[in-house]
């Protein structure tokens, strides 16, 4: 081998290396912007699907055996005050807040319903809130929808708000 | 290089070219239309009216009232109640359109929305069936 071809075969390999360096860094930019896309389409993939259970619950909570009525589509209220001390073992309340307040007849009082306040000659205006489940946390999204309650002393309907807040 | 094989890197380039093009042809034309804000519409605007025919209004049923609107004309109590109630139950700035209809001729109607989710409840009162639907925008 002379000193010439010595020379071009050390410029050939160097210039391979710089391919092969160039090569590297954009396969690296490149995969490292597919994983930052894959993973904003995961977290978006999970908000919305946290957002449709959030909906089927909204429409699944007043078809619950244990606070539905008989025969019509509403909540029994004294159904739903005994629920209201009994519902941990349902894993699909997990990181919500569930709420039901009475809009109309409107409540005077913005109390949470409790047994005590049930038993008052005054019920269902002396309190506001039935509180299913709750969950400490920061920036829920919040959805809702009315939903017709049933006051089994005096056999008559009322409406109610079902709020589900959802924390992340 | 020979002329064939720059013919060949050629076309080798247009076909990668349309490979990247038809991917993200694909990726940008498929449906990605989100139907969960619908659907929700949808379960609040039933189970709203739902809730509504079976309500006492001062002491009457919803569909005493209803009977009274169409037989005697006096509608007052449907008319200030309605929106009260619906904008409690939504939300104040909720565009509805409230329709109670008899033989497909509405005798009275509340709200001015056009399009949206429709809710519809037929109910009887005194033999006369009266057709009862709620849209909100």
């Amino acid at each position: 081998m002379t000193a010439h071809q010595s020379i071009k075969a050390q410029l050939e390999m160097t210039e391979t290396i710089i391919v092969l360096f160039i090569f590297l860094i954009i396969l690296i930019v490149s995969i490292f912007f597919y994983y930052q896309y894959s993973i904003s389409n995961v977290k978006k993939i999970g908000q919305e699907t946290l957002t449709t259970s959030s909906s089927v619950l909204l429409s699944s909570i007043s078809s619950l055996p244990d606070v539905c009525c008989n025969k019509e589509n509403c909540i029994d209220t004294i159904k739903l005050l005994a629920f209201i001390n009994n519902n941990k073992d349902y894993p699909i309340f997990d990181k919500k807040t569930i709420t039901i307040e009475q809009i109309y007849p409107q409540p005077t009082s913005d109390k949470k319903c409790t047994p005590l306040l049930y038993n008052d000659i005054n019920f269902p205006l002396n309190c506001k809130k039935f509180i299913i489940h709750k969950t400490e946390g920061n920036n829920p999204q919040i959805i809702s929808t009315p939903i017709s309650l049933y006051y089994p002393q005096n056999k008559q309907y009322g409406i109610g708000k079902l709020i589900i807040e959802v924390y992340p | 290089m020979k002329k064939a094989q720059t013919e060949i890197l050629g076309i080798a380039i247009i076909i990668v070219l349309l490979l990247v093009f038809g991917v993200f042809y694909l990726k940008f034309s498929s449906n990605n239309q989100n139907l969960v804000p619908e659907m929700r519409k949808n379960i609040q605007t039933n189970n709203l009216l739902q809730a509504l025919l079976k309500i006492n209004i001062n002491n009457e049923p919803f569909d005493d009232l209803v009977y009274k609107c169409y037989s005697k004309k006096d509608c007052d109590i449907l008319k200030r109640e309605i929106p009260n109630i619906i904008a409690l139950a939504l939300n104040a700035e909720t565009q509805y359109n409230f329709i109670i209809s008899t033989n497909n001729k509405p005798f009275f109607s509340l709200g001015t929305c056009s399009s949206g989710i429709t809710a519809y409840n037929p109910i009887t009162k005194n033999n006369i069936d009266f057709d009862i639907s709620l849209l909100i925008c």
